[in-house]
């Protein structure tokens, strides 16, 4: 519940006279507004905290009317206080001004240039300083915002955070890539590509031993290809006559060692009769006309 | 078997070279040594079926019969040259000349006719010795007369004729 300081204020309201439209505030009556009104919510959130801590109810509705009462009018009356205050602090001033503004200008008026010299060469000496100065600071003011932004960037995880609340989907979907991809001229990208260098450091040995031969040969159908094969070279009579050629290992031997003695023999023979030796002994066939 | 694909040979690499060329004397000889070896077997195997016959006739009157030199010798003769005709007018080649990969052709490098063959092999018979012939120019007395050759040819079936052995004496 709360109770607002200034007791009766709904009929309290209704029976103050309109107001005449007051002069705009000085600052001495703004400041005043001010600090009595901060006393007075301070005062009001004291009394609320108070009630809730005791526990009280409606029960002390009419204490707690009385006590507002009671205090709004000690706050009015500080305001009625300062303002009377200020009203007699004006006539004052506007009573005592032109002697005293003349007494002051009469005796302080040299101290015065003097003074107004002094902040002259000062200000003059900003002006001059001001360029360096500026640069100074603002290099100073970079310096530091780096520094800070860095040690704050140190502490965050900005990719993470850009995962976590960004929603790139619709970032990306947003983009039109077809009219990106229009805007780039790709022939002229691809002719400043130098092809033959790129396929020089290309090693191709390597791109060899990727390659999988093996499912290549798999797709070459072997087994019909092996079937046309042996059927054009006629295997069975191959394995046929090569069985009953030689018999074994043994027969083999035999028949080179014969054979290399036949050679001796007949180059013995040739060597006796003053012949040449038969490189290539004339063949059996009649055509050789050796039978005669 | 298209002609264009080449015959394979089951001839070993090394004896290619030679394949089809006359036979020298000594694989000759060597083939008539084990041919005579499978005479004297055949000739025991006549012996022993000719007692085990006179065995079953004769039954404990049996004895071994005796057989002369003269008597030996004409059946071996005869074996002998039935063997050499019916082997070289078969196959080409008796059980030596198979051993030793020879091949016995006519002039035309084909198999011998039956009444060739059983000429050649009356003559290589009667005057064996004639053989050693061949140690002058790889052909027997024989071979000269009957005009026959005999060939290396590892191959177990005969050689195709002449036209195999034409494209060698190129």
């Amino acid at each position: 519940m709360r109770i607002p300081i200034g007791g009766g204020e709904g009929s309290g309201a209704a029976a103050e006279p309109p107001r005449a439209p007051s002069p705009p505030p000085d600052l001495l009556t703004v400041a005043a507004r001010v600090a009595v009104g901060i006393v007075a919510l301070a005062v009001e959130s004291a009394a609320q905290i108070l009630r809730r801590v005791s526990g009280s109810t409606d029960r002390s509705s009419s204490n707690d009317a009385t006590v507002a009462l009671l205090t709004g009018a000690a706050l009015g009356f500080t305001i009625e206080a300062v303002r009377t205050g200020l009203s007699l602090a004006a006539l004052g001033l506007r009573t005592a001004g032109p002697p005293t503004t003349f007494v002051i200008d009469t005796f302080f008026d040299a101290p015065k240039r003097a003074s107004q010299d002094m902040v002259g060469r000062w200000n003059e000496t900003w002006r001059e300083d001001r360029p360096e100065a500026r640069a100074a600071a603002s290099a100073v003011a970079v310096e530091t915002t780096r520094q800070a932004v860095d040690l704050i960037l140190d502490q965050l995880d900005l990719t993470q955070i850009v995962l976590d609340h960004v929603d790139l989907d619709r970032i990306i979907s947003s983009v039109d890539m077809d009219a990106v991809i229009g805007r780039l001229d790709l022939d002229s990208i691809v002719q400043k590509v130098d092809i033959d260098k790129v396929a020089e450091g290309i090693d191709l040995d390597a791109v060899a031993e990727r390659l999988d031969v093996e499912r290549v040969v798999a797709r070459l159908d072997l087994a019909k290809l092996s079937l046309e094969v042996i059927e054009r070279i006629d295997l069975p009579e191959i394995i046929r006559s090569s069985t009953g050629t030689v018999a074994s290992e043994g027969v083999r031997v035999i028949r080179m060692q014969t054979f290399g003695a036949d050679r001796a023999i007949t180059g013995l023979v040739s060597r006796v009769f003053g012949r040449r030796p038969p490189e290539d002994p004339e063949l059996p066939s009649g055509s050789d006309g050796a039978d005669g | 078997m298209g002609e264009s694909v080449p015959a394979i040979l089951t001839v070993p690499a090394e004896a290619r070279g030679f394949q089809g060329r006359r036979a020298g004397i000594v694989s000759r000889v060597f083939a008539n040594t084990i041919d005579f070896a499978i005479l004297l077997v055949m000739l025991g195997a006549l012996y022993f079926g000719w007692s085990a016959v006179l065995f079953l006739r004769r039954g404990s009157n049996f004895r071994f019969p005796t057989v002369s030199y003269a008597g030996a010798y004409v059946a071996g003769a005869i074996v002998f040259t039935l063997y050499f005709a019916l082997t070289w007018w078969g196959t080409g080649r008796t059980y030596g000349d198979q051993v030793l990969g020879l091949r016995v052709v006519n002039r035309k490098g084909q198999r011998l006719g039956f009444w060739h063959s059983l000429l050649r092999a009356v003559l290589c018979v009667l005057f064996p010795l004639l053989l050693f012939w061949a140690i002058v120019n790889n052909r027997s007395v024989q071979d000269l007369v009957v005009r026959t050759s005999v060939i290396y040819d590892w191959e177990s079936t005969p050689r195709r004729g002449i036209d195999a052995q034409a494209t060698r004496s190129g």
